[in-house]
């Protein structure tokens, strides 16, 4: 089976000063597979999260993201790469406030290489599932609850077509009973995609086929 | 377009600080833009007011002085020309025509000036226009005047009206030559400069004026204008046949024996005049300059305070795909479209201000004002303008770029 995220040896640092050090002697994501990435505030997530979407990069060892060594990549190629093939989430603050929900969602298909007349059924699908109504898509994204900025933000990231999702705490700032609900539609829209969802709550573990614990990523 | 549309959005949601951005930069540029802009339209207006006259004589004076006076009604002449040395230089083979002037009364704040009918003959205006009458005719008699066109305009005078002139230059005037009547025979075209603003007598009633009981009688005032000649005048016009015996005629008129004398080339008086006034341009010049600075730096400010919450718009972004480089180009575009926007905005309140303020200052200062500024020299400062309103953007612009590279993405 193919892997989505294959690393070896992974070591890095933020600068030569810090005492914070990333160290990965190894870990898999198969492809498709949907992860439960426990961590708490602190652990290196967003390092983590950082150096797989190609953010940030000068790390040493090696990192294959969906078959792609992404040191070997210029910066403008990384970027490229990530608009392509990863979907970001975020806790909350998804979307510029300035802008309608729908100017969000189409800020992502403009850096996106990908074919828009396919995405424009897509959308309407995404929309009628997540049950975003045209009026609420015109509105903008400052005059919206934090339930309904994070579904623009998923319709965003799964509109794209994916390969790979990362979600960062994207429920933390969500209601108990939104969450799981938000969890479950993730799920079931990105069925072709793998998914990283990292979170320090571990009772959002049992949405997930697979889960792990950073601290046992990390040494 | 996505990303031009973001701009707008991005701008339109900090609309207040924005506008007032704009407003000061407005502000600046349109200081900037008309100092030099009245800066020019003042050369060119005194410019055209001495055109056709080769030499001004009076008695002795800095140059200044007697430029200002005889040509442009500001000041007085510090002493007078006799009338035999007056026909003496005229007389000289070298001077084609000669006019004297008298100064020293006035009608309601506007100068008299007792001249010959030769005046209107030989002094020009602009390229070398020859003044001309829109109603009536030139002065024949004593007890006739003709006036300028801001004075009729203003006064609503009309042919054959009766006027009493007033000794001294004030608006108030405690004199009034109120036994010698004067009847308005002639109202002169516009011609944009001081020619407008003045009250022309027959040179031989100036006298006439002052000589209160002394002679008086009718038949007296029958007279020729011109035939009973003034004692003294005031300043003399002169043109000369031959442009190159200029410097020779103006060095005899300086070394004359008759008495002390200046005489002027109006070109080199009025480059004289340019240099005093440089200064006083050089330091409006140097605070407009400074004005549009502060302003710049104030925009600076506000992209600065802005960056914190762009961080969190960067990091989306960047999520997106979008290169770090985007919040450069975003930071920079908000910085020009803003300079820009105020820049245009001044130059239009410019105009605006200048249109309702030209009637004003032809009226009251002859001074005929173009309502739009030079265009190139206003691209020049906008150009100036936008560039260093870059250049200063690209402090928050680049600071924010490193951050993102070597920060990640940092949404809180």
């Amino acid at each position: 089976m193919e892997l989505a995220i294959d690393i070896t040896e992974l070591k890095f640092n933020w600068d030569n000063h810090s005492s914070f050090a990333l160290n990965i002697p190894t870990w898999q994501v198969k492809t498709g597979q949907k992860l439960f990435l426990y961590g708490q505030s602190g652990s290196g997530k967003s390092t983590l999260l950082n150096i797989l979407s190609g953010v940030i990069s000068g790390y040493s060892g090696q990192l294959k993201v969906l078959g792609h060594e992404l040191n070997l990549l210029s910066a403008s190629k990384r970027d490229q790469f990530r608009a392509n093939n990863i979907g970001m989430i975020f806790q909350q603050f998804n979307l510029l406030p300035y802008l309608s929900g729908i100017q969000n969602i189409q800020l992502g298909s403009y850096f996106c290489s990908k074919d828009k007349a396919k995405q424009a059924d897509l959308l309407t699908q995404l929309c009628e599932k997540l049950q975003l109504s045209a009026e609420l898509l015109g509105q903008s994204a400052s005059q919206m609850s934090v339930g309904q900025q994070q579904r623009i933000a998923l319709v965003r990231a799964l509109l794209n077509q994916p390969k790979l999702i990362i979600a960062d705490e994207p429920t933390s700032a969500l209601d108990s009973e939104l969450r799981d609900q938000f969890i479950q539609l993730l799920l079931d829209c990105a069925q072709d995609s793998t998914v990283v969802f990292v979170s320090h709550d571990r009772g959002l573990a049992h949405h997930f086929s697979q889960q792990l614990d950073l601290s046992n990523l990390i040494v | 377009m996505m990303l031009f549309k973001l701009i707008l959005a991005s701008l339109f949601s900090r609309k207040w600080m924005v506008l007032l951005t704009c407003f000061s930069i407005a502000i600046s540029m349109l200081v900037l833009v008309s100092v030099s802009h009245i800066e020019l339209q003042v050369r060119q207006s005194f410019e055209r007011s001495v055109s056709g006259v080769d030499l001004i004589v009076g008695s002795r004076t800095s140059q200044l002085n007697l430029l200002l006076f005889s040509i442009f009604r500001i000041g007085y002449p510090s002493n007078n020309v006799s009338w035999q040395s007056f026909t003496t230089l005229a007389s000289d083979p070298k001077v084609s025509w000669a006019v004297p002037i008298v100064l020293g009364d006035s009608h309601r704040g506007y100068a008299v000036v007792g001249t010959t009918s030769d005046y209107f003959e030989h002094v020009k205006f602009a390229e070398k226009e020859a003044l001309s009458l829109n109603k009536g005719q030139l002065f024949d008699h004593g007890d006739e005047l003709v006036i300028g066109a801001s004075v009729a305009q203003e006064f609503g005078y009309q042919l054959n009206q009766q006027i009493i002139l007033s000794h001294g230059a004030g608006k108030v005037s405690f004199t009034q030559h109120k036994d010698h009547p004067f009847k308005v025979v002639g109202i002169l075209n516009t011609t944009g400069t001081p020619i407008d603003r003045a009250i022309y007598i027959p040179l031989g009633s100036v006298d006439k004026l002052h000589d209160v009981g002394a002679h008086h009688s009718h038949e007296a005032e029958e007279h020729e204008a011109e035939a009973e000649p003034p004692s003294v005048i005031s300043a003399a016009l002169f043109g000369v046949s031959n442009k190159i015996s200029l410097l020779s005629l103006q060095r005899s008129i300086s070394q004359s024996s008759m008495e002390p004398l200046s005489a002027i080339l109006p070109g080199v008086a009025l480059r004289e005049l340019w240099q005093l006034m440089s200064a006083v341009e050089m330091s409006l010049r140097v605070i407009a300059i400074l004005v549009l600075v502060a302003s710049l730096i104030g925009m600076m400010t506000m992209l600065l305070a802005s960056m914190r919450e762009r961080q969190r718009e960067l990091a989306i972004l960047r999520a997106l795909g979008a290169s770090p480089w985007v919040i450069v180009f975003l930071v920079e575009s908000e910085a020009f479209l803003i300079t820009l926007f105020g820049c245009i905005t001044g130059y239009i309140m410019l105009i605006i201000a200048l249109v309702f303020v030209q009637p004003y200052l032809i009226q009251h200062y002859a001074f005929v004002i173009s309502a739009v500024p030079d265009p190139m020299a206003t691209m020049t400062y906008m150009g100036l303008a936008v560039g260093f309103a870059c250049l200063l953007a690209l402090v928050p612009a680049l600071s924010s770029y490193r951050k993102s590279l070597s920060g990640g993405l940092r949404l809180t």
